[in-house]
């Protein structure tokens, strides 16, 4: 992510697959998709609404892609690339796009990064030719003084938006006790300090050359585009570009814990927090869906189970979620809730035990199951609305196109959630929220480590 | 087969395509029988309704005593009314997949829906109930404030908030409304009590003090009509007068210090009291602030970010409100680094005062603030926003017609003459929040001000 002023950035951006489904209620999305020579997946998609067009490129590399001692590299890597190329000095990339009135930005996550700017129609050309040549031309562009000052703004990004934050640390330690040293989701997007402050030139070269060309990307063009002339321009400006080796597919590597593991944390904050994590399977695996819904209606709305007994009913609790973080290669589901003054991380955890005790055992009421079913289906409309930007239209089809190499899933997504039963959804959640496989961390105030759960 | 580009040239952009923001054919304005101002705008890629409630009276009509009564009316709205508890108001919405929200600020408060076009009669029933006859019961009450004073005790833990809280109150001041955060303090919220609600309800909450936006699959007259019938019950009455007090700026300079016990980074805010939102001058400080610190490519951000290193982002704004403002610049700084950014983002601010802009800055800053719009007109949310923002602050009813002719007519004189007699770098209020024991040396070395030591109470 790059920090744009009065534009505050999202803290971490982990991909959620929550909001989405298919078949809008008019009719299905439409697009198209064609592969160049060179490998590269290009997807178009005309939406009429405003006269501007988004572009949007995913590479099908993230952080997972990182060997333990160069941690946070992708990351870093993502600034680099606004750093300017062999045509596009330094500092024009945004200079040309604000000018042009747009908005733009990237992000990293274990998975992908993805880069996308949305400009007045008649930029299209202007946004091909930076995104192009930044793909072909990066590497002359490249030099120290840039590296150390991004190594710096990166260091101050960790400084922010982890060790300044509060609880900003409880990702971390989690993805270290996940999974084993060797697992590449064992250390976060952002890295650690020392990493991201020995990255060098070499590295830069050298994962440019593994994981940026072409043939491991998806470009995605929509907005109030000419079909033929976009088609000639993409040519143009991207077909040349050579082919990078081919990039393996990453498979599902989920560990399996079985003794729960309980960890404290001190940091400075006014109020106790309870996480809670568990395996569970990967991004459109198996129960995938599954797992969502039971997230929904655990802890979305006042309704939910944990809201209403947390929040609403004993008021133990200032706040609870819980996310299912589906990733490539092992999705986790996660709890997180804050107690209120005075109250224990025990009572928390007895609670949420409870709640999900009752849920497996149970089910869903037949409410629940058509409040969060009408729930992904409205959602799913919603999300829609917008063409770029971060889960915009074009944003998801590279996603369905990188992970399942198909983006008229787009239109297909929907039916997973719609045509579950409630029986899959009290199964999922009996398999995966299983109590001694998970791993609990208990962030307190300094010195009160007696408010944690042992 | 590849044509040959010539990639050394920045591509041209093609023709600017014509785009009116707010197409007039799809835009209407209808005043309903009891008085409400009811802006529609058609929309129909999706079959979707998007709903703003806007109440024009905001947290600026809050005594100081109690401060953060009208965010905690807000919240309470949906708390349970007169015929739905606060259970079964969730449940109505969330069986439908409607999305509801509640909202306060400043100048004004409200709620928002965004429902299905199908489910639209139904989601109405219920916002029309949570309009018209909130009830604040007692049992919710005391747990909607228990929930805002955790919050504001989990505010110790933000330096940014704990940074913009200080701030404005060092500008402010106590005796003003805008001085207080918009949640309130500890004191203030705990002496809320529910008779002090219903009674800001029943002055605040009436159809003659109220716009609703529309923007949605759905035509003019139609949506009328079933708010004539949904809302049938709300009368009309005399709102709350604004009786908010001008306060002379503080002279001088200071540097308000907040201790961070070993913190690495410093939250920083400089500034100093700025302009109302309907101001003559709103465009010329507009299009100074992009070059200044408005955008990424700003030279605050450029500086401090892109050259320096020091920071993830830096930037600047100007917070326009009904009775007044502030213009501030903000970012989290590496803590060794603390004193130079103080020094560099008051560098910038000279050096616009006194040098102006160059012509290539003012026409860059005007294009991208043009250009821009198209795409903050594309979702129903992004466009009731804007008609909100018309609505709340009273601006003309063509403003979105005459936006583009007003940036354009921004004159380089303009922008120097703003620049000139809005920024007062000798007149700064500084606050620091970092690891005093370390940067309290070096802030004094500066010689800006006098470096007063504070705690997060102030």
């Amino acid at each position: 992510m790059i920090a744009i002023p009065s534009n505050y950035p999202i803290e971490f951006n982990e991909s959620k697959y929550n909001d989405q489904g298919s078949m809008p209620l008019n009719g299905a999305v439409t697009y198209e998709k064609y592969t160049l020579d060179n490998g590269l997946d290009v997807i178009l998609h005309i939406d009429r609404t405003v006269p501007v067009v988004s572009v949007n490129l995913w590479y099908h590399v993230g952080s997972a892609r990182e060997v333990r001692g160069k941690s946070g590299f992708a990351h870093l890597f993502e600034h680099m690339m606004f750093q300017g190329s062999q045509n596009a000095a330094a500092g024009l990339h945004f200079k040309l796009i604000e000018d042009a009135g747009g908005t733009l930005n990237g992000s990293t996550t274990t998975d992908r990064t993805n880069y996308w700017a949305t400009v007045p129609k008649n930029y299209l050309e202007l946004l091909l030719w930076l995104e192009s040549d930044r793909m072909g031309w990066l590497l002359p562009a490249m030099t120290e003084k840039k590296l150390h000052t991004q190594i710096d703004v990166v260091k101050n990004e960790r400084r922010q938006n982890y060790d300044n934050r509060p609880y900003g640390l409880a990702f971390e330690i989690l993805s270290e006790h996940l999974y084993p040293e060797d697992h590449p989701y064992s250390w976060t997007t952002i890295g650690s300090m020392e990493d991201i402050g020995n990255a060098s030139l070499g590295d830069v070269t050298a994962f440019f050359k593994q994981y940026y060309g072409p043939n491991n990307a998806s470009l995605c063009i929509g907005g109030d585009i000419d079909i033929e002339k976009t088609k000639s321009l993409v040519s143009q400006y991207f077909g040349s570009i050579p082919s990078g080796p081919p990039v393996a597919k990453m498979k599902p590597r989920i560990p399996d814990i079985r003794d729960a593991i309980y960890l404290t944390h001190e940091d400075n904050v006014q109020l106790p927090r309870l996480y809670m994590a568990w395996h569970t399977t990967h991004v459109y695996g198996h129960d995938d869906a599954e797992m969502d819904l039971v997230i929904d209606a655990l802890s979305h709305g006042k309704n939910s189970r944990l809201y209403r007994s947390l929040v609403y009913e004993k008021q133990i609790a200032q706040d609870v979620s819980f996310m299912h973080i589906s990733r490539e290669i092992g999705s986790i589901a996660i709890v997180v809730a804050t107690a209120r003054p005075d109250i224990s991380l025990h009572q928390i955890k007895q609670t949420i035990d409870e709640d999900i005790d009752a849920f497996v055992s149970d089910g869903l009421t037949d409410r629940e199951f058509d409040r969060v079913r009408n729930a992904q289906k409205s959602s799913f409309t919603y999300s829609l609305q917008r063409v770029g930007g971060f889960f915009g239209v074009t944003d998801r089809l590279n996603e369905y196109n990188i992970f399942l190499g198909d983006p008229g899933f787009i239109n297909n997504d929907l039916t997973r959630y719609l045509d579950t039963t409630k029986e899959n959804i009290r199964s999922a959640a009996g398999r995966y929220l299983e109590p001694n496989k998970r791993v609990v961390l208990n962030i307190v105030p300094k010195g009160k480590t007696e408010l944690a759960f042992k | 087969m590849h044509t040959n580009i010539d990639r050394t040239k920045i591509p041209e952009a093609g023709t600017i395509p014509g785009f009116s923001l707010l197409d007039e054919t799809k835009l209407s304005r209808i005043k309903l029988s009891n008085g409400i101002d009811l802006r529609t705008y058609r929309y129909k890629k999706l079959p979707v309704v998007q709903l703003y409630l806007v109440i024009r009276t905001g947290a600026y009509s809050d005594p100081v005593q109690k401060a953060g009564m009208t965010n905690l009316l807000s919240e309470m709205l949906d708390e349970g009314t007169k015929n739905r508890s606060a259970l079964k108001i969730a449940d109505d919405f969330d069986f439908l997949g409607t999305h509801f929200n509640t909202w306060a600020s400043m100048d004004g408060c409200g709620l928002s829906m965004l429902s299905l076009r199908e489910h639209l009669d139904t989601s109405l029933e219920v916002v029309s109930d949570v309009i018209q006859n909130p009830d604040f019961p007692e049992n919710e009450l005391t747990r909607i404030r228990q929930n805002v004073l955790t919050k504001i005790l989990q505010e110790a833990d933000q330096p940014n908030v704990l940074a913009t809280k200080a701030f404005v109150k060092k500008i402010y001041g106590e005796d003003h409304p805008y001085g207080y955060p918009l949640l309130g303090t500890t004191d203030t919220v705990t002496s809320i009590e529910r008779g002090e609600l219903s009674d800001k309800y029943s002055r605040s909450f009436m159809p003659n003090n109220a716009s609703i936006i529309i923007v949605g699959d759905i035509d003019a007259k139609e949506i009328a009509n079933k708010l004539e019938t949904a809302l049938s019950g709300w009368e009309k009455g005399n709102a709350l007068s604004a009786d908010v007090q001008e306060i002379p700026d503080p002279g001088g300079s200071e540097i308000f210090l907040l201790h961070r016990p070993d913190a690495v980074q410093s939250q920083i805010r400089i500034g100093h009291r700025g302009l109302e939102r309907k101001h003559k001058d709103y465009f010329p400080v507009r299009v100074m602030n992009q070059v200044l610190g408005g955008q990424f490519t700003s030279r605050i951000n450029l500086n401090l970010r892109e050259d320096k290193g020091y920071t993830y982002g830096a930037s600047s704004l100007w917070d326009m409100r009904k009775f007044g403002g502030h213009f501030l610049a903000a970012g989290g700084f590496q803590g060794e680094y603390t004193d130079k950014s103080v020094y560099e983002i008051i560098k910038e601010f000279r050096e616009i005062r006194d040098k102006g802009v160059t012509h290539a800055e003012l026409e860059s800053a005007k294009e991208g603030l043009i250009r821009s719009l198209p795409r903050q007109f594309e979702t129903p949310s992004q466009i009731a926003t804007q008609l909100a923002n018309v609505a709340l602050y009273d601006l003309p009813g063509n403003y979105y017609d005459t936006f583009v002719e007003n940036v354009q007519r921004v004159s380089l004189e303009d922008v120097d003459r703003a620049a000139a007699m809005y920024i007062r770098p000798e007149n700064v209020t500084v606050v620091v929040v970092g690891d005093a024991d370390s940067i309290k040396t070096p802030l004094e070395y500066l010689g800006i001000g006098k470096v007063i030591l504070t705690d997060a109470q102030g």
